[in-house]
C-alpha cells in the first residue's frame, strides 16, 4: 500500500514501469476488451436546486440543469451526498480540484499543508495502464495565459504528495503526443541523458536525488511512450483524424475536441485512464461560454453573487457543462472498440466537482455523474449523513482490479454503483 | 435588519471568561510555573552544565504564555492544533521551534491572544515576550552547533530562467521563445550601468499578448504557477513529469535544428564546426543569406550633405580612413549591391555577409534582428546602387542590425563605423542611431533629419568584435525609416583579444573561430557553459560518445553535434540547479563553493547563468573573498540584466503579473480604456509606473522606504490625467529633452510613451500602495474590495498574509431590511467584524482596506463610492488616526520597520528559492539592523542577502536537523518523536494515552 506513506516515498508511478522488452512483448496480446475510466472535472460546484434530483432511486424527475441528459436517462446515474473533509489552513478553492481525486483526509497534509496525494486515476493507471503507450492521459481546457493561481487550482491528477501530473492544454500537442512520429533523434537524446542521470545520482545529496528520481522516471516514461508508439504506429497507416490546429475559439468545441482526443486514445488503446480539467476554481477571470452568454462571465463570482439573475446564470453554466457530458456519452456510444464493441460498454465516464454549493464552499454532499456500460444506470444513488467520497473511488478501484482495502479516508465499498 | 453572517460551520467558540474562571486559570498556572523554574534550576545544577537556552524559554516565555494562552492552547483544548503544554522539555521545544515562529507572528500582529479577549498582555509584556521569542528562535540548532542555513537549492530552471540561460549560453540578443509574462515594454538604453535615471524617457509598449521578436516564435514551454504567498522560482513547487520532460527534449530539438539559430548565434555555428559562408547562397537550406563583395567607396553617389551633430569624425575623414584601411585589408563597405535586384525581405536570421580583406578571406556580417527589407524607395535617394534598407513592418521605424567585424574570427574588432540615414521627401524628425558594444556600453547619436541624407559616424572602443546598431526613427515622419551604405574599418585581426588556446575559463564563451578545434574540445567548452561549472572529462566523454554514435550512423559532423547539444540541453545538469555535495563533507554545514555561489548570484540577480567575468572569478576561487565578492555583486547590479529583478521579483511581489486579468467595467470606467478599440488600456501604464519606481530605487541605490513613501513618481500623460495632475503636463513636456518631446510627425501614441519623473508635493501618490496598479488589481470590475486591498497590504507590504478564512461567508442584507436605512459597505463589514471568529483577522485587514477606499476601482481618488455614499477612509493604524491617503501613509510610516522586515523576507525567499523557516528569522533581523544603520539603501539589502548564511551556506547531505518540516500545526508534535511519549497529564502525573510502557519518565517542565 502506497497510500499515505509520506513524501519521501519513492515516486509511485515507477512501479508500472516494466522493462521495455517485456512491455513490447505483451502489447499485442493485451486483453480483448480492456476497461477504461475517464474523469471530467468542472469547477465551483453546481447550483444545487437545479442539479440534484428531488427523489432517489429510479424514475426521478430530470432537474433543469440535467435536461441535456434527457436522451441519455438510461445511460448514466447520479450519485449524491458523498463527502470530502476540508483540510484547514489552505485555500478552500485550491483544494477543490487538487483533492477531488485524492480525497485525502485533512491530517494527511504532506504537501506543505495541502492534502494532495496519489489520486485514484493514478492508482487505476498502475493496473489498467500497464501495457498502454501512456499509462494515463492528463488533459485540461484551462487555456488562460497567466499562471495566476497556485498549481493546486489546475491539477486534478497527482502521482504522489506534491507531485502533480502536468496537463496538456493544446489539442494540437495532444494529437502530436498521441500520434506523432517519434523523432529518431529523441531516443538518442534520452539514452544520453539517462546515462548522465545515472552517473550523477551517486554524487548528489538526498534532496537532489529525489528531484533526479523524478527526472529519471520521466525519461523512462518517455522512452516507454516512444517505444510503444512505434508499435502502435506499425498497426496503422496514418493518424485517424487530421491534426487539430490549436485551441478552438468556441468553448464547447474546445471541450469536445479534447474529449474526442481522449476517446480516440481509448479506442486505439493508447491509454485507458484519462482526466480532463474543464476549468479550475479561478478567481476573477471571465470566461466566454459561446452560445450561452453574449459576453465573458465569471463563474466563481456568480456563485457568491446576490445579484438578480446570477443563479440563473449559474444554472446555465451547469447545463452547459452537462451538455458537454452528454456529448461525451453520445461519442462513446458511437465509437467502436477494436474488437467491434461499443466503447461506451467498456468505459466509465465520471464527471463532478470538488465542491457542492459553490457559495458555501461546501465540501460535503458532492454530486457525481457516472456513465458507461459498467454502471447501474438511470438511478439517483443518494447518501444521507456522512459518507466519504473516497468510498466511491475505492469502489471504482476494486471494480477495475486495483484491489485495495482502503483509499484515503474510505470506510467501505459501495455495493450498488456498478452492474 | 442587520446584515448577518451566513454559513453553517461558524463556531461561536470564543468563550467569555468570567472573573472566576480567570482566577482559577491563574491558580492552575502559577504553581507549575514555580515548579518549572525550580526544576530547570535543579537540572542545571545536577548536570553541571547550563541549559542551552539559559532559562530563556522557561523564564521569559512560558510564564507569559501560560498566563495568556493556556486557556485555549492547553492539551485539552489545543485550538488550532496548538498544545502549548507539550513544550515542557528543552530538547523537544528546541526541536519544534517552527511553531514558535508562528506564535511570534500571531503575537506580533496582535492577532493572538484574540484582541477581543479581556485578558490581554500589556504592550510591554507583549514586547518583552516577542523579544524573548526572537532570541529563542535565534539559538543555534543544537544538532548543528550553528544556525541552520537551509537545504541546498534543488530546482528545475523555471521558464524564464530556461529562456535566459539558453539566450546567454548562445549569445542571443532576444528571448528564445515568447514569454507570455514578459513585460510588454522596450526601453533602450537601460539605465542600470549609468547609476542614475533621467528626468524623462521614452518607454515603448507593445500590446500585451502580441508576438514579439524571438528566436522560436511558435514554440515555448509551460509556465510555472507561483506558490501561495511566494514566487514562481520555488524549487519545492516545481516537479518534472513525463510531459514536462518531453517538452524540454522537444524544444531543445527544435532549437538545434532551427536554421536561423545558426545565424543568430555564431557560437552555435562554430560549435557545429561551420562558418558564415555555409549560411549564404542557394544551398543554405532556406536561411536566405547573401554573400556579396565589398563596395569600393562609401556613399559613392556623394549625396550625403548632412551629418549628425555629435559624430566622432566628418564624412570626408571617414572616407579617407576607409581608403587607407582598404589597402591593408581591413575595411568593408556594404553599399547594397547587385544581388539585391528585387525586393528582399530579411527577417531575423537571414544574414548579409560582405567579403573583404587582402584575399577576400574576411566576412563582415549584417544580421537584422527585426524585419528589414531591401528595396528601391521612391521618395528616398539611395547613396549608391539605388536600393535602401527599411523596416519591413510599416510604422515600426525601428530595427536592429548586428554587425560582426569578421564572423569567422572573433579577434577582429570594429574600429570605426559609418552609416547613412536617408532623408525622405517632405518628411522630417529626430532619428537616433545607437551602437551597443560587446560590454553593453551604448553610444547614441541623435540628428534632426530633414529630406537630406544624413551621415552617422562612430569611433568604436577596443574590445568589440561585434556591435548592435539600433536605428530608431520613431520620431521621424511617415511609416518607414531608411538606411543606405554601412561601412566599417577593423582592427586587422592580430590585435584582438581572443587567444584560442586559452583554458576554458578565461575563454569560457565558445566563440566563432572555435570551429577549428576538435569536436570534442568544442563540446567540452560548451558543456562548461551549459552546466555552469567545469564539466569533467568523463562527462564530456559521455556526451562526445553521442556525437560519435551519430557519426557512425552516417550523420554529418554538424548533425551529430546537434544531437549532442540537444542532449546537453535536455540533461539534468542543464535543467536543474544542483548544488552537489562535492569535496567538502566535513561537518553538518558547508560553505558553498565559489562556482555554486556564482550560480546563486546570477540566478538571483539576473534570473540567468553567470557571465564570463563571474565564471572567471569563481574559477580562480576568489569570488568568496569579501572585497571581490562585493565588487562582483555591485558590478552585476550595474549590468542591464539586473532588469530581471524589477521585471520578475518586483512584478511578482506586487502581484502585478495578475493585472491583465482584471477587467474594469468598460461602461463605468471609460478612462481605463484609452481608445475606441479599447485595446489600449491602463494595464501597461500601471505596471510601468511601479516598475520604474522600483528601478529608480535600484539603479540610484535609494532607500527602499521610497517603495511605499516616495516624493516622486513616474507618470505619463495618461496617468497624469487619471491622477488629476494634468495641470503639470505642459511644464513637464517643456522640461523634457528636445529629442524626446519633438512633436513633428509624432502621434499621440508616441507622446504617451514619454514618461516623466514627477516630483510630488502631495503624498496622495508616491509609493506602491497608492498606485493605480495595485488598487485596480484588488478591485472587481465594478467595485472596490476592501478585503482584497487589506489582504494585498498584509501580504505585499508586510509579508504577513492573513490565514485562509475558516469558511466562506457572504455579507447578506436581511430581506426584511428597512430600505430607508441602507447600510454602507463599511457598516456591513463592521457588523461582520463583530463576530469574534472574524475579528481576529479583520481587525488587521479592514483598517488597511478601508484606508484605500479613498480610491475607486481603477485607482482614481474619489469622494463617493459607486453607490453614491460618501467614502469614509478613516481609521487607526500603528496607533495613529488617519482620514486620508496622506495621513494613512504617515500612519504606515510610524513603523516602517514592519514593511522593511516583510520586504527583506520577500526578497530573501526569492533569492534562495525556498520558503523561509523559523531559523531564517535571525538572518532577517541582522539584515534589518544593517539596513537601519545604512539608510535602507537598496544595495545594502542586496549585499545583506547575498552575504547571509542562508545564501552562502548549506546543510550537507542528510544532516539531521530539527524543525525543517513544513510549518503545519499537526507537525508541532510529530507522532514519532520520543518526547511525545513523555507527555504527562497535568493533574495526576499519569502518562497519557500516547505514553508507552517501559519508557522512563524524565523530569519534564510541566510535572
Amino acid at each position: 500500500m502506497l497510500k499515505g506513506a509520506g513524501v519521501s516515498l519513492a515516486l509511485p508511478f515507477l512501479d508500472i514501469m516494466k522493462p521495455l522488452e517485456t512491455l513490447a512483448a505483451t502489447v499485442p496480446g493485451a486483453p480483448a476488451s480492456p476497461k477504461r475510466v475517464a474523469f471530467v472535472y468542472t469547477p465551483n460546484g453546481f447550483w444545487q436546486p437545479d442539479f440534484v434530483p428531488t427523489t432517489a432511486g429510479v424514475g426521478w424527475k430530470m432537474p433543469k440543469s440535467l435536461m441535456g441528459l434527457e436522451h441519455h436517462r438510461n445511460d448514466f446515474s447520479i450519485v449524491t451526498g458523498l463527502d470530502r473533509k476540508f483540510a484547514g489552513g489552505t485555500s478552500t478553492h485550491g483544494q477543490c480540484c487538487s483533492c477531488w481525486l485524492s480525497s485525502s483526509p485533512a491530517d494527511e497534509a504532506l504537501d506543505g499543508g495541502f492534502p494532495t496525494n496519489r489520486t485514484v486515476d493514478q492508482f487505476l493507471a498502475s493496473k489498467l495502464g500497464e501495457n498502454t503507450m501512456l499509462p494515463s492521459l492528463e488533459l485540461s481546457c484551462v487555456d488562460f495565459n497567466d499562471n495566476k493561481e497556485s498549481r493546486y487550482y489546475e491539477s486534478v491528477s497527482w502521482y504522489g504528495p506534491g507531485y502533480a501530473a502536468n496537463t496538456e492544454k493544446d489539442p494540437q500537442l495532444v494529437f502530436r503526443r498521441l500520434f506523432g512520429k517519434p523523432d529518431p533523434q529523441t531516443s538518442s537524446v534520452l539514452d544520453a541523458v539517462m546515462d548522465e542521470a545515472k552517473a550523477l545520482r551517486g554524487e548528489l545529496g538526498y534532496n537532489d536525488r529525489q528531484k533526479l528520481e523524478e527526472y529519471m522516471q520521466s525519461v523512462r516514461a518517455t522512452e516507454r511512450r516512444i517505444e510503444l508508439s512505434k508499435i502502435a504506429m506499425a498497426k496503422r497507416s496514418k493518424p485517424p483524424i487530421p491534426e487539430p490546429k490549436g485551441i478552438p475559439e468556441d468553448r464547447s468545441e474546445y471541450i469536445k475536441l479534447m474529449a474526442d482526443l481522449m476517446f480516440l486514445s481509448f479506442q486505439l488503446d493508447l491509454t485507458r485512464v484519462a482526466t480532463l480539467v474543464v476549468d479550475p476554481e479561478r478567481w476573477a477571470t471571465p470566461r466566454m461560454y459561446h452560445g450561452v452568454f453574449d459576453k465573458p462571465i465569471e463563474h466563481h463570482k456568480l456563485t457568491h453573487s446576490k445579484e438578480e439573475g446570477s443563479k440563473e446564470k449559474l444554472q446555465k453554466i451547469d447545463a452547459f457543462h452537462v451538455e458537454q457530458y452528454a456529448y461525451m456519452i453520445e461519442k462513446l456510444k458511437q465509437t467502436q472498440t477494436e474488437d467491434g464493441g461499443s466503447l461506451f460498454d467498456e468505459t466509465t465516464l465520471i464527471m463532478g466537482s470538488g465542491i457542492s454549493d459553490g457559495d458555501k464552499h461546501d465540501f460535503a454532499d458532492l454530486q457525481v455523474l457516472m456513465a458507461g456500460g459498467q454502471i447501474r444506470r438511470g438511478e439517483h444513488i443518494k447518501f444521507q449523513g456522512e459518507r466519504p467520497l473516497a468510498d466511491l473511488w475505492l469502489t471504482t478501484l476494486n471494480r477495475h482490479g486495483v484491489e485495495q482495502q482502503r483509499f484515503a479516508d474510505s470506510e467501505r465499498l459501495i455495493p450498488n454503483i456498478f452492474v | 435588519m442587520l446584515p448577518r453572517v451566513r454559513g453553517s460551520s461558524i463556531k461561536r467558540s470564543v468563550r467569555l471568561r468570567t472573573e472566576d474562571k480567570r482566577n482559577s486559570t491563574w491558580l492552575n498556572c502559577s504553581a507549575p510555573i514555580c515548579l518549572k523554574a525550580l526544576l530547570l534550576f535543579c537540572c542545571a545544577t545536577v548536570d553541571g552544565e547550563e541549559s542551552p537556552t539559559d532559562g530563556l524559554f522557561s523564564n521569559r516565555i512560558l510564564p507569559v504564555t501560560d498566563n495568556y494562552c493556556l486557556d485555549c492552547h492547553d492539551d485539552n483544548t489545543t485550538k488550532g492544533g496548538l498544545d502549548l503544554e507539550s513544550f515542557y522539555d528543552e530538547a523537544h521545544t528546541l526541536a519544534n521551534r517552527a511553531i514558535w515562529k508562528k506564535a511570534y507572528d500571531m503575537l506580533d500582529a496582535e492577532m493572538m491572544p484574540p484582541p477581543k479577549e479581556d485578558h490581554l498582555p500589556s504592550p510591554t509584556e507583549r514586547a518583552e515576550l516577542l523579544a524573548a521569542i526572537e532570541e529563542y528562535l535565534a539559538i543555534p540548532d543544537p544538532n548543528l552547533g550553528q544556525t541552520n542555513p537551509g537545504k541546498p537549492i534543488v530546482s528545475r530552471l523555471n521558464r524564464l530562467q530556461y529562456n535566459n540561460t539558453v539566450r546567454d549560453l548562445f549569445g542571443l540578443d532576444h528571448d528564445v521563445f515568447i514569454l507570455p509574462d514578459r513585460l510588454p515594454t522596450r526601453r533602450d538604453p537601460y539605465y542600470a550601468e549609468k547609476g542614475g535615471m533621467p528626468d524623462s524617457m521614452i518607454v515603448n509598449i507593445r500590446e500585451f499578448g502580441s508576438k514579439y521578436t524571438v528566436l522560436l516564435p511558435f514554440s515555448g514551454l509551460p509556465g510555472e504557477n507561483r506558490v501561495a504567498h511566494g514566487f514562481n522560482n520555488r524549487g519545492d513547487a516545481m516537479n518534472v513529469s513525463p510531459l514536462q520532460l518531453e517538452k524540454y527534449v522537444s524544444i531543445a530539438g527544435e532549437l538545434v535544428n532551427y536554421q536561423n539559430f545558426m545565424v543568430e548565434s555564431p557560437r552555435f555555428l562554430a560549435l557545429l564546426g561551420l562558418d558564415v559562408d555555409a549560411l549564404c547562397g542557394p544551398d543554405t537550406g532556406g536561411t536566405g543569406g547573401v554573400l556579396v563583395e565589398s563596395g569600393q567607396q562609401f556613399a559613392a553617389r556623394d549625396n550625403v550633405p548632412a551629418s549628425a551633430p555629435d559624430n566622432d569624425f566628418s564624412l570626408t575623414d571617414f572616407r579617407q580612413d576607409l581608403q587607407a584601411a582598404r589597402t591593408q585589408g581591413r575595411a568593408a563597405v556594404f553599399d547594397i549591391p547587385n544581388p539585391f535586384q528585387k525586393e528582399l525581405l530579411f527577417d531575423s536570421g537571414a544574414i548579409i555577409a560582405v567579403k573583404y580583406g587582402s584575399e577576400n578571406e574576411r566576412r563582415f556580417t549584417i544580421n537584422p534582428t527585426y524585419g528589414v527589407s531591401i528595396i528601391p524607395y521612391e521618395t528616398a535617394e539611395s547613396t549608391a546602387n539605388g536600393l535602401c534598407m527599411v523596416n519591413s513592418h510599416g510604422n515600426e521605424k525601428y530595427f536592429d542590425l548586428v554587425l560582426a567585424a569578421d564572423a569567422n574570427d572573433p579577434r577582429e574588432e570594429i574600429r570605426s563605423l559609418g552609416l547613412c540615414v536617408l532623408g525622405m521627401n517632405e518628411l522630417s524628425g529626430y532619428v537616433t542611431v545607437t551602437v551597443t558594444l560587446s560590454d553593453h556600453q551604448r553610444i547614441s547619436r541623435t540628428a534632426y533629419v530633414g529630406d537630406e541624407n544624413t551621415f552617422f559616424g562612430f569611433d568604436i572602443p577596443e574590445g568589440s568584435s561585434s556591435v548592435k546598431v539600433t536605428i530608431d526613427g520613431q520620431a521621424y515622419g511617415g511609416k518607414y525609416i531608411a538606411v543606405g551604405d554601412i561601412a566599417i574599418a577593423t582592427s586587422q585581426g592580430t590585435v584582438g583579444r581572443g587567444n584560442l588556446s586559452d583554458p576554458w575559463i578565461t575563454k569560457n564563451r565558445l566563440k566563432p573561430g572555435w570551429k577549428d578545434h576538435s569536436p570534442r574540445t568544442r563540446l567540452g567548452y560548451f558543456m562548461n557553459d551549459a552546466f555552469r561549472r567545469k564539466a569533467t572529462e568523463e562527462e564530456v566523454d559521455r556526451f562526445y560518445s553521442i556525437y560519435r554514435n551519430e557519426k557512425s550512423r552516417g550523420a554529418s559532423s554538424a548533425d551529430a553535434m546537434r544531437v549532442a547539444v540537444q542532449s546537453v540541453l535536455s540533461s539534468p545538469q542543464f535543467l536543474f540547479r544542483l548544488e552537489k555535495d562535492a569535496s567538502r563533507k566535513d561537518g553538518p554545514i558547508r560553505e558553498l563553493s565559489d562556482m555554486e555561489l556564482a550560480n546563486r548570484l546570477s540566478y538571483f540577480l539576473w534570473a540567468s547563468m553567470p557571465d564570463r567575468e563571474l565564471f572567471e572569478t569563481a574559477n580562480r576561487e576568489t569570488l568568496s573573498e569579501p572585497s571581490a565578492f562585493e565588487a562582483q555583486v555591485r558590478r552585476m547590479m550595474r549590468d542591464p540584466k539586473i532588469r530581471e529583478l524589477a521585471e520578475t521579483f518586483a512584478v511578482q511581489w506586487l502581484r502585478l503579473d495578475q493585472i491583465y486579468a482584471t477587467k474594469p467595467d468598460r461602461e463605468v470606467f471609460k478612462a481605463f480604456y484609452r481608445d475606441r478599440l479599447e485595446e489600449d488600456t491602463l494595464h501597461d501604464d500601471y505596471i510601468i509606473e511601479a516598475v520604474l519606481l522600483f528601478e529608480t530605487i535600484m539603479v540610484e541605490d535609494r532607500s527602499i522606504l521610497e517603495l511605499i513613501d516616495a516624493d516622486y513618481s513616474w507618470l505619463n500623460a495618461f496617468l497624469l490625467d487619471v491622477y488629476e495632475l494634468d495641470d503639470r503636463q505642459e511644464g513637464l513636456l517643456a522640461a523634457a529633452p528636445q529629442h524626446l518631446k519633438d512633436t513633428t510627425g509624432v502621434t499621440d501614441r508616441t507622446r504617451y510613451h514619454l514618461w516623466y519623473r514627477v516630483p510630488l508635493t502631495d503624498k496622495t501618490r508616491g509609493g506602491v500602495m497608492t498606485m493605480g496598479g495595485p488598487l485596480t488589481l484588488t478591485s472587481t470590475p465594478l467595485e472596490t474590495s476592501p478585503i482584497k486591498r487589506g489582504n494585498w497590504m498584509l501580504e505585499t507590504i508586510y509579508n504577513r498574509p492573513p490565514p485562509e478564512p475558516a469558511m466562506a461567508f457572504v455579507l447578506e442584507e436581511d430581506e426584511n431590511a428597512d430600505a430607508s436605512e441602507p447600510k454602507t459597505l463599511r457598516e456591513m463589514f463592521e457588523m461582520h467584524r463583530d463576530n469574534p471568529s472574524c475579528y481576529t483577522c479583520h481587525n488587521r485587514i479592514d483598517p488597511l482596506g478601508f484606508a484605500l477606499e479613498a480610491f475607486d476601482p481603477i485607482g482614481r481618488l474619489r469622494e463617493k463610492d459607486t453607490k453614491g455614499a460618501v467614502v469614509d477612509a478613516s481609521g487607526i493604524w500603528n496607533g495613529k488616526a488617519y482620514d486620508s491617503p496622506v495621513s494613512f501613509k504617515s500612519a504606515i510610516m510610524e513603523r516602517p520597520e514592519n514593511f522593511v522586515r516583510g520586504f527583506i523576507e520577500h526578497m530573501l525567499s526569492y533569492a534562495i528559492g525556498r520558503k523561509l523557516e523559523y531559523y531564517d528569522m535571525a538572518t532577517v533581523c541582522d539584515i534589518q539592523q544593517t539596513l537601519e544603520q545604512r539608510g535602507y539603501r537598496f544595495s545594502e539589502l542586496i549585499l545583506g542577502i547575498v552575504k547571509s548564511d542562508p545564501f552562502r551556506k548549506t546543510l550537507t547531505e542528510s544532516t539531521p536537523v530539527s524543525g525543517s518540516q513544513p510549518t503545519h500545526a499537526k507537525l508541532a508534535i510529530p507522532p514519532s518523536t520520543s518526547a511525545n511519549m513523555l507527555r504527562r497529564d497535568k493533574e495526576g502525573g499519569t502518562p497519557t494515552k500516547s505514553a508507552k510502557a517501559g519508557v522512563p519518565a524524565l523530569a519534564g517542565f510541566r510535572n
